[in-house]
């Protein structure tokens, strides 16, 4: 698009840009200086301003829209719960570190955490765990038990068609309910979004398992189909964990803009790049603190930090998507 | 509302509702609530579905509120929430989409018991008349003349609820608006 903008193009956009401004009061007084000797020049500019002062103030006397009286205790209702919810969540992680202390196996939530936090995240944002991590990495991976199943980037993507370009996914070995798949893709827009989850036949599903169109999908992934959840901007790590627990296989995909999570996230972004994981250069955190802090999904921000030393650049606006592999 | 006076207050009930004190989220709640419907009944032009996003972005906010870091103000955090629950609900929208881009399936009917901008038959023809043109803008010029003419807001503000370069703003804005002229002249034909 941008090949086409001739010089025509840009002052016009400049002219554009300028009145606007102008009738807003936004200009520094020079820019005000040069607006006004253009609409000197363009007395036609001025009845442009007349007609843009009439319809916002048409605009302005519209009549306001008003809620009901109940809808503030309506709203109340919900936060009350979130904040019940929120003061019960130390006793929940409390028992699973008590969990873990007692031994590996048997708690199934425990495990999906742990391949989660401990498998995915090292092998694909690099080296630098702390010492606790490390050492529960290397206890899983003797036991392999399903192989990976291949990466298959979308069509007109940069993404790996090969998995032999995705060194990290192929590498590690994965066990039931193991993280079979990731993809991480930057900067990517809704449709690229759309076309890899309908290249996976991924339906997106919120915390309580239903698809944007009303079908209700968990109950099917317990019979086996595979189970989708998107980790919500209500969702904890803790809560995706225990959901991830009760299914045969899951892809969980987390996405985040600063500030903004969710699909929230997914109606923000509105880049074309998309890029293979690779060329990311993720550096990741010392994980050991959040299970015991139960990390909110929205802090995976404070999870990617670009390596190249760009501190004031804007945090990577991201999805990704962790699919593990079928217990079938 | 944007006075110091109404950022200080903002300010207090957000520190003690993150400390515990939902009562003081729910002096937030009453503060925007009827502010932020209004706009997003303006972006939405349906008020049921206005009302939901409403509701959602108060508790998304709620939840989010430890990551309010006070850069900007309150309602302009909480707004550019619920405009990004209402884009979502837009996108979902798309066999709706008619051809010139505005979202013709959707049409908001004039509210029966609001105060008419003046109670003449004349000026309820042209306030009908704006409704059927904002009803044929595309959401995206319809959100940008909400934010700039009905709330207000300025440059900066817009830009950040929007997500945009104020240079695009800027554009932006200067596109609806002569969209909306040039809308507004058919629908009076």
């Amino acid at each position: 698009m941008t090949g086409n903008f001739n010089e025509d193009d840009f002052e016009r956009l400049n002219v554009e840009r300028l009145l606007t401004a102008y009738f807003d009061n936004e200009l520094s007084p020079v820019e005000r200086v040069n607006a006004e000797a253009m609409l000197a020049e363009n007395p036609n500019l001025c009845a442009l301003l007349e007609q843009w002062q009439e319809s916002g103030d048409a605009l302005r006397q519209l009549p306001r829209h008003k809620l009901g009286d109940d809808f503030s205790a309506g709203v109340r209702s919900k936060i009350d719960a979130i904040a019940l919810t929120k003061s019960n969540r130390p006793a929940v992680v409390a028992s699973n570190l008590d969990s873990k202390r007692i031994g590996m196996g048997g708690v199934a939530a425990l495990a999906a955490m742990l391949l989660l936090t401990l498998f995915v995240f090292p092998r694909f944002m690099g080296d630098g765990l702390g010492q606790q991590a490390g050492v529960v990495v290397k206890d899983l991976a003797r036991d392999p038990i399903v192989p990976p199943r291949p990466i298959i980037a979308p069509r007109n993507s940069s993404l790996p068609r090969s998995p032999n370009r995705f060194s990290g996914a192929t590498s590690f070995p994965a066990k039931s309910r193991g993280i079979g798949q990731v993809l991480l893709i930057q900067n990517a827009t809704l449709s690229d979004i759309e076309a890899v989850l309908q290249r996976h036949a991924i339906r997106i599903v919120d915390s309580k398992g239903k698809t944007p169109d009303g079908l209700h999908l968990v109950p099917k992934a317990k019979q086996g189909m595979e189970a989708i959840h998107v980790v919500s901007q209500k969702g904890s790590m803790e809560d995706a964990m225990n959901e991830i627990a009760g299914h045969e296989s899951v892809v969980m995909t987390a996405f985040s803009i600063p500030g903004q999570l969710g699909s929230l996230g997914i109606g923000s972004s509105h880049s074309v790049e998309v890029m293979e994981s690779s060329a990311l250069q993720l550096q990741p955190i010392d994980l050991s603190d959040t299970l015991a802090t139960s990390l909110e999904v929205e802090d995976l921000d404070q999870w990617f930090k670009l390596s190249d030393g760009s501190k004031d650049r804007e945090l990577m606006k991201y999805l990704l998507l962790i699919q593990s592999a079928s217990k079938n | 509302m944007n006075n110091p006076r109404s950022k200080h207050e903002d300010r207090e009930w957000i520190c003690r509702t993150i400390d515990g004190d939902t009562e003081s989220f729910g002096l937030l709640v009453r503060k925007y609530q009827d502010r932020l419907y209004n706009g997003m009944v303006q972006i939405l032009r349906n008020e049921s579905e206005a009302e939901d996003v409403v509701q959602d972005a108060f508790v998304l906010a709620f939840s989010k509120l430890d990551s309010f870091q006070g850069k900007s103000a309150f309602f302009t955090w909480l707004y550019r929430i619920a405009y990004n629950v209402a884009i979502t609900r837009l996108r979902r929208r798309k066999r709706g989409v008619s051809l010139d881009g505005g979202d013709a399936s959707v049409r908001l009917d004039f509210p029966d018991s609001g105060p008419l901008p003046n109670d003449t038959i004349e000026k309820r023809e042209e306030a009908v008349q704006l409704y059927d043109a904002l009803d044929r803008l595309s959401s995206e010029h319809r959100s940008i003349l909400v934010l700039r003419e009905m709330e207000e807001l300025d440059y900066d503000a817009i830009a950040e609820i929007l997500d945009l370069p104020v240079g695009t703003v800027r554009s932006r804005l200067h596109r609806a608006r002569i969209r909306l002229r040039d809308l507004l002249e058919k629908v009076m034909e």
